[in-house]
C-alpha cells in the first residue's frame, strides 16, 4: 500500500504543478551543544543553543535562537534569547529585520558561538561590545545591490538602552548602523571579502559612544579536503563623556588551514589597546588544533598564551565537544 | 550614421539576451540537461563545480548574485543541496525563484526515487531520508526529468513550449536508444558486481543491473576506516568482487588498498558529473564514460 500513496502523492504533486517536496508544517529545529574543559575552570557546559525557524507565510520567515548557559562564578544556568526575529521574503533585492538580532559590525560578531573560528571571540568583541556581542532589539534593512559583484549595503538602528554598549538613560533613543558587506571572486577556488561598518549612539552622559569596524578574509578551497582561511579583524570604540572620551581598539588577525578531510590546524594573534597606548593592554595568542568526525561534531584543543600589562602572563588549554543535532546545520561562508 | 547603427544592433543585442530565460542550476548534469532543451532561448549559469562534491558546497556570497538575476532555480532536491542552497536562495533577495514560486524547481519532484524511507537517524550517516539524490545517473530518470522541465520551461516562456517539449521528446528517445545499447554492453562485460566509494552508483547500478556490494565508506559522508576495508576484502574475495568505482571527487588511496589485497580487482575513476575529468560535456558522454569503465576499456 505503501507504494501506491507515494504513487498517489507524485502524481498529485506533478498533477498540481507543484515543483518542490512537500515538506513537514513544523519550524526547522536544530540544537547545538558545547562542553569545554579548561585548565583554568574545570569541566563545564559552554553554551547549549536551541534553534527553530520557519517560513511564517508568503511574506515573513522567523527565527529564534535561545542561549542556555551557566554562570561562570555559581555555574548556575540561565536562559536568554539569544536572537529573535522575523526577516521579509518577497521583497525584490531587500531583506527587512525586526525583532532582537546580532548587529551586521564586523564578521565574528553576526557568529554564533558554536560557528566561532575559535572557542571565544577575539577580545575586541567582548571587551568592547560586552559578552554578548552587539546583539539588540532593533530594524534592519539589507540591500543586495545590483551589480556583477557581490555587494550587499546595510543599515540598521537599535534601542539603545543597552546597558554594556550605549547605555542611553532615555527611553527610545536609538543606535544606528551602517554596513557594507563586498566578495571579490579571486579565480575558481578563491576569494576576498571585506566588511565595512559603524555605529554610533546616545550613551549614558547623553555623549555620543562610536564603533567602527573592519573585517577582510581570504578564503582559498579547491576541494573539501584542502582550504585556507586568512582572517583579520579590526575595531575601534570611543565613548564620549562630559570630561573627555575613552577610545580602545583591538586587532585580531588568523589562519585556519585544513590539512586532511577532517583536520583543520589554525592560528590567532589578538591584541586590546587604549589608542594612546604604544603598548597594548592585554595580547593573546592561540592555536587550535581540530577534529572534525562529520558535519555534526568536532573536537577542538585550543591553547592560549595571554599577556597583560597588569597580570602575570596566563597558559590556558581548552578542549571543546561542539556537537549539533536536528536539521542539517547551514554551511557557513 | 554607422555609430547609430552600431547602437541598434548593440541594443536588440542587449534585448535578445535580456529576453533569454535565466536558468540557475545547482549540479552541471542538471545544467546541461536545461541547456539541451532550452537550446538558444535560456542562459544557464551552474553554481557547484563539476569536480566539488555537492554535498559539501558552500554558500559563497556571489552564488546570491546569481540566484538575484535568476528566472529559474533548478535543484536536484531530497536535501543534497541543503547545506548550502537556502542560505544562497535567502541572500539572493529574489521572491520570483524562492521555494513555493514558480521559478523554483526541484528534479525530485519529477521521478521516484530509491532508498526512500530509510533510517531518519544520523547514526547511519549524513543520509537523506526522502531518498538516494544521485538519480541524474539513471538515464530513464533523466528523460522524465526532461519531460517534467520542458512543461516547467513551458509554464515560464510560452512563447517557445513547443521547442521545449519536442527537444525532451527528442532526448527521452535517444536515452531510450543508447539505454538499451549500453545495457546490452554491461550484461557482455560480464560484471556483476562492484564497490563505489559514496552511494552515488545506486541508480545506475539499479538501471544497469549491477549490484553495490560496498561502500569504502563505513557510512555516507563517512570516510574509510581500516576495519571497514578489512571487511570490504573479505567480501570481496568471498563474493569474488572484481570492480571498485571510485567517483571522481574521491581519493583513490582507500580504494587501491584493497586492490592490493584481493587478486584481480581493478580500481576505475567513476566521473559522476558531466565536465569532470573523463566524463565529457554532456549526460551521453558520461554515461558512454562509465559503461566503458565498467567494460574495463576506458
Amino acid at each position: 500500500m505503501a507504494w501506491r500513496s507515494l504513487a498517489f502523492a507524485l502524481m498529485a504533486s506533478l498533477a498540481s504543478g507543484l515543483c518542490a517536496a512537500p515538506a513537514s508544517m513544523n519550524p526547522d529545529i536544530s540544537l547545538s551543544g558545547l562542553f569545554l574543559y579548561d585548565n583554568l575552570a574545570g569541566l563545564g557546559v559552554q553554551e547549549i543553543e536551541l534553534q527553530a525557524s520557519s517560513d511564517i507565510d508568503p511574506y515573513l520567515r522567523g527565527s529564534v535562537m535561545f542561549s542556555f548557559a551557566p554562570d561562570p562564578l555559581t555555574k548556575e544556568f540561565g536562559a536568554d534569547v539569544e536572537e529573535a526575529y522575523v526577516d521579509t521574503l518577497d521583497l525584490p533585492a531587500l531583506t527587512l529585520r525586526a525583532g532582537k538580532f546580532k548587529a551586521a559590525l564586523g564578521k565574528e560578531n553576526g557568529l554564533h558561538t558554536h560557528a566561532l573560528p575559535f572557542l571565544d571571540a577575539p577580545l575586541a568583541n567582548t571587551a568592547l561590545l560586552g559578552d554578548e556581542g552587539f546583539n539588540d532589539v532593533g530594524l534592519s534593512a539589507s540591500l543586495l545591490v545590483p551589480l556583477p559583484w557581490f555587494v550587499e549595503v546595510t543599515a540598521q538602528a537599535f534601542d539603545s538602552a543597552n546597558p554594556e554598549l550605549f547605555a542611553s538613560p532615555s527611553p527610545g533613543d536609538l543606535a544606528g548602523l551602517g554596513a557594507l558587506k563586498t566578495l571579490l571572486e579571486l579565480g575558481d577556488n578563491a576569494t576576498l571579502e571585506a566588511m565595512f561598518s559603524g555605529a554610533g549612539g546616545r550613551n549614558a552622559t547623553e555623549d555620543i559612544t562610536d564603533i567602527e569596524n573592519m573585517a577582510l578574509t581570504y578564503k582559498w578551497r579547491p576541494n573539501e579536503a584542502r582550504a585556507l582561511v586568512l582572517g583579520g579583524e579590526w575595531m575601534r570604540r570611543n565613548v564620549a563623556f562630559t570630561a573627555g572620551q575613552e577610545t580602545r581598539r583591538g586587532i585580531a588577525a588568523w589562519l585556519q588551514f585544513q590539512f586532511a578531510r577532517r583536520w583543520w590546524i589554525e592560528g590567532r594573534f589578538d591584541t586590546l589597546a587604549h589608542a594612546e597606548l604604544i603598548s597594548p593592554d592585554t595580547r593573546k595568542s592561540s592555536a587550535l588544533l581540530a577534529y572534525v568526525p562529520s558535519e555534526f561534531s568536532a573536537y577542538r584543543l585550543q591553547y592560549d598564551w595571554i599577556e597583560s600589562q597588569v597580570n602575570a602572563p596566563e597558559h590556558k588549554i581548552s578542549l571543546q565537544l561542539n556537537i549539533a543535532m536536528g536539521v542539517h546545520p547551514a554551511h557557513s561562508y | 550614421m554607422r555609430s547609430f547603427l552600431f547602437f541598434l544592433a548593440f541594443l536588440s543585442i542587449s534585448q535578445a539576451a535580456l529576453a533569454k530565460l535565466n536558468i540557475l542550476a545547482t549540479t552541471n548534469d542538471l545544467g546541461v540537461l536545461a541547456r539541451e532543451l532550452g537550446g538558444s532561448e535560456v542562459e544557464i549559469t551552474v553554481l557547484c563545480p563539476p569536480d566539488r562534491d555537492p554535498h559539501y558546497l558552500e554558500p559563497k556570497p556571489s552564488y546570491m548574485i546569481k540566484a538575484s538575476k535568476a528566472d529559474l532555480v533548478l535543484s536536484i532536491g531530497l536535501e543534497l543541496e541543503i547545506g548550502w542552497l537556502p542560505p544562497v536562495l535567502r541572500g539572493g533577495r529574489n521572491p520570483k525563484v524562492m521555494p513555493g514560486a514558480p521559478g523554483y524547481c526541484e528534479a525530485q519532484s519529477f521521478i521516484q526515487p530509491l532508498e526512500l524511507g530509510g533510517g531518519a537517524s544520523r547514526a547511519q550517516g549524513d543520509v537523506h531520508p526522502g531518498g538516494n539524490p544521485h538519480f541524474m545517473l539513471d538515464p530513464v530518470r533523466d528523460s522524465q526529468i526532461a519531460l517534467g522541465l520542458a512543461e516547467k520551461l513551458a509554464e515560464l516562456d510560452p512563447a517557445h513550449a513547443a521547442d521545449y517539449r519536442s527537444r525532451a521528446q527528442a532526448f527521452k528517445k535517444r536515452m531510450e536508444e543508447k539505454t538499451a545499447a549500453w545495457q546490452k554492453r554491461i550484461k557482455a562485460s560480464g560484471t556483476k558486481e562492484a564497490f563505489t566509494y559514496h552511494k552515488t552508483l545506486v541508480y545506475f547500478f539499479d538501471r544497469f543491473g549491477l549490484e553495490n556490494a560496498g561502500n569504502l565508506e563505513p557510512k555516507p559522508g563517512i570516510p574509510p576506516t581500516a576495519s571497514h576495508l578489512l571487511e570490504l576484502m573479505r567480501v570481496a574475495k568471498d563474493r569474488k568482487v572484481r570492480l571498485t568505482l571510485v567517483e571522481h571527487y574521491f581519493d583513490l588511496g582507500a580504494a587501491k588498498k584493497i586492490a592490493t589485497e584481493v587478486p584481480g580487482m581493478r580500481v576505475a575513476l567513476a566521473p559522476v558529473m558531466p565536465g569532470a575529468p573523463q566524463a565529457g560535456a554532456n549526460l551521453d558522454d558520461l554515461f558512454e564514460s562509465l559503461v566503458s569503465q565498467v567494460e574495463g576499456k576506458p
